[in-house]
């Protein structure tokens, strides 16, 4: 994602055009944080929508030090936890009714390169996990945002937050692990 | 398999990735954009009325329990100055105008003047009318029954326009009192530079910038605004506040200002007095207003033209108060008395107060001409007309023209 300086002086003068062009520029990155975020594609857009609208609005603020990329990142990542701490007594009952039971090894798998899954299957994996499991493997593993970050932006604790990233990995791993060894079995 | 590999299996698959731009999106972000810019307008349209309403009452309020109001009391004069807090001064004595009596022992002495001075008045009063033509018998019953005469005002003899008591009195130095509503420089406005040579000059910073384009950038400004007011008077007055202009149509633009307004102005009013003494002597007061503060909210639609733009609309003033100067004139009908014909007895500077005989609230007709100089400052000159007569109850053509001369400042660069 390319974002030009002129792009950005002109969006700053509210062109419409230019906020066109910054839409197409952007959407698929955007997008794709909203999708890992949101459960529901519909909460996705909406989220991204609103995501837009702050950069749109808040792009006067933009210093021009900061990559433009990381700065629209941050907005959208943002945006997606607020949109998850409105739903979020909805999201605790359902985090109750998890399986918590022992998460099988997957020491066995050496190669890597074997786990060529396409993006629209890896989210459909992090959309089985609970929400808030969601929202911290995002976060903490994908998003890189330290452990303090995280729990304080989702009000929890270190602790917590450190069990879900544990949870997360194990049960992303041991689905990996699935989906590999079938495709091994269907390859043979 | 770890924590690393994990996440590069994740960033490998999402690097990949392409979404498709979902082009119906779009429209419904577009409308959301233009519902917030409504939205915020919206808001500060009704942050700058609440504004403006909660400015003009706090200054409605704020004048009506500061200012004591103020009439006219033709009795004053006639008494005692004891309670009088005002400051008197001889006619040609300018710089003493405007002083009051603050303490106590300037009053004493004031007091011990008029008693004085009284006395003085009294003695000089009886022997005019022991050596005037009329029926000495109706003259001396009317200074008997004229109680409050004993107290005439203190400078009565200071006043007169020449020795009296030495000299023969010269009815031409009789001098009336101006009438009310009459501009004392209204020769000299039209002697006022309009300064148009600077309307043409070129302006380098515009050189590399395109006008015409300008305003479409901008929906709405906010500007201040400063200037000098010349009306009734040939000091010119200051003018100062804030506006908005909204661009309507093309080049059509809306816009309003808050002002506050001080003119320097000569407005008088005469009230045509009271008899004393069976009426042998007449007393008329006249009020003068040499500055008048205002609050002034001008509504008006403009029409722009490149770097011109001319505009008219009506303009809603709230007067807070007024500095007043009371005179005092006597006359009677007794011609041969050396104060005879409206003689300036007393004046009284009574300061800001809210003057009752003139209207607060008042409407004017305002014609508008700014020229832009650079995509911040313009500069330009308003003419306004009132609508109504100044004066509560004056049968007089009071209205007067009010040309302006401004510089604003856009505060959205």
């Amino acid at each position: 994602m390319k974002v030009s300086a002129e792009l950005i002086a002109e969006c700053k003068r509210n062109k419409r055009k230019a906020q066109f062009e910054l839409y197409k520029v952007c959407y698929a990155f955007m997008m794709q944080i909203c999708l890992r975020y949101n459960p529901v594609d519909a909460d996705a857009h909406a989220a991204l929508n609103e995501s837009f609208l702050k950069v749109y609005t808040k792009i006067d603020q933009y210093n021009e030090h900061v990559p433009f990329a990381l700065w629209i990142r941050r907005i959208t990542i943002n945006t997606c936890i607020d949109h998850f701490r409105k739903r979020k007594t909805e999201l605790y009952a359902s985090f109750q009714n998890i399986d918590d039971g022992p998460i099988a090894s997957i020491s066995h798998i050496s190669n890597d390169a074997d786990l060529s899954l396409d993006a629209e299957a890896l989210r459909a994996m992090i959309r089985q996990l609970p929400a808030v499991s969601q929202q911290v493997f995002n976060l903490v593993i994908l998003d890189g945002y330290p452990y303090e970050e995280v729990a304080e932006l989702l009000d929890i604790t270190v602790a917590t937050c450190r069990w879900h990233v544990h949870f997360s990995r194990k049960t992303l791993q041991e689905q990996l692990v699935e989906v590999s060894s079938e495709s091994k079995s269907k390859a043979v | 398999m770890k924590k690393d590999e994990l996440k590069d299996i994740f960033d490998a698959a999402f690097a990949h990735e392409a979404l498709p731009v979902d082009i119906a999106n779009w429209d419904t972000l577009a409308a959301s954009l233009d519902h917030q810019r409504r939205r915020k307008t919206i808001i500060y349209w009704l942050m700058g009325i609440g504004l403006i309403v909660g400015g003009i009452s706090g200054m409605a309020a704020w004048s009506s329990s500061h200012l004591p109001a103020y009439q006219p009391d033709h009795v004053s004069s006639f008494h005692t100055m004891d309670d009088i807090q005002v400051s008197k001064r001889l006619p040609s004595d300018n710089s003493a105008s405007n002083n009051r009596m603050t303490t106590k022992a300037e009053k004493d002495v004031a007091t011990k003047d008029v008693r004085y001075a009284q006395e003085e008045f009294i003695h000089e009063a009886t022997f005019s009318e022991s050596h005037s033509q009329s029926p000495s018998g109706s003259h001396t019953a009317s200074q008997k029954s004229t109680p409050s005469f004993s107290s005439y005002p203190s400078h009565a003899s200071s006043t007169l326009p020449a020795d009296s008591s030495s000299s023969p009195f010269d009815p031409t130095s009789i001098v009336d009192p101006p009438i009310a509503g009459q501009a004392r420089s209204e020769d000299l406005l039209e002697k006022m530079p309009l300064r148009d040579g600077h309307l043409d000059a070129k302006i380098k910073a515009f050189s590399t910038r395109n006008l015409d384009t300008l305003d479409q950038k901008r929906p709405w400004e906010l500007y201040l605004r400063a200037g000098v007011a010349y009306g009734k008077s040939i000091d010119p007055g200051q003018v100062g506040g804030v506006g908005i202009s909204v661009h309507l149509m093309d080049n059509l633009l809306f816009g309003s200002e808050l002002l506050l307004v001080r003119d320097f102005v000569n407005l008088e009013s005469a009230v045509e007095g009271r008899t004393y003494g069976y009426e042998t002597y007449r007393q008329a007061i006249l009020t003068q207003a040499s500055e008048m503060l205002a609050t002034e909210l001008p509504v008006f639609v403009r029409y722009r033209w490149n770097r011109f733009s001319i505009g008219g609309g009506v303009t809603a003033a709230y007067t807070i108060g007024a500095r007043l100067t009371e005179r005092h004139y006597l006359s009677s009908s007794v011609s041969e008395q050396p104060w005879t014909s409206n003689e300036l007895t007393d004046e009284i500077d009574v300061g800001y107060v809210r003057w009752k005989a003139v209207k607060p609230f008042r409407l004017n007709a305002t014609t508008d001409l700014s020229f832009q100089l650079t995509d911040r400052y313009y500069v330009g000159s308003r003419v306004s007309y009132p609508l109504q007569d100044i004066f509560t109850s004056n049968a007089v053509n009071d209205r007067f023209v009010r040309l302006e001369l401004y510089l604003k400042m856009s505060l959205k660069p």
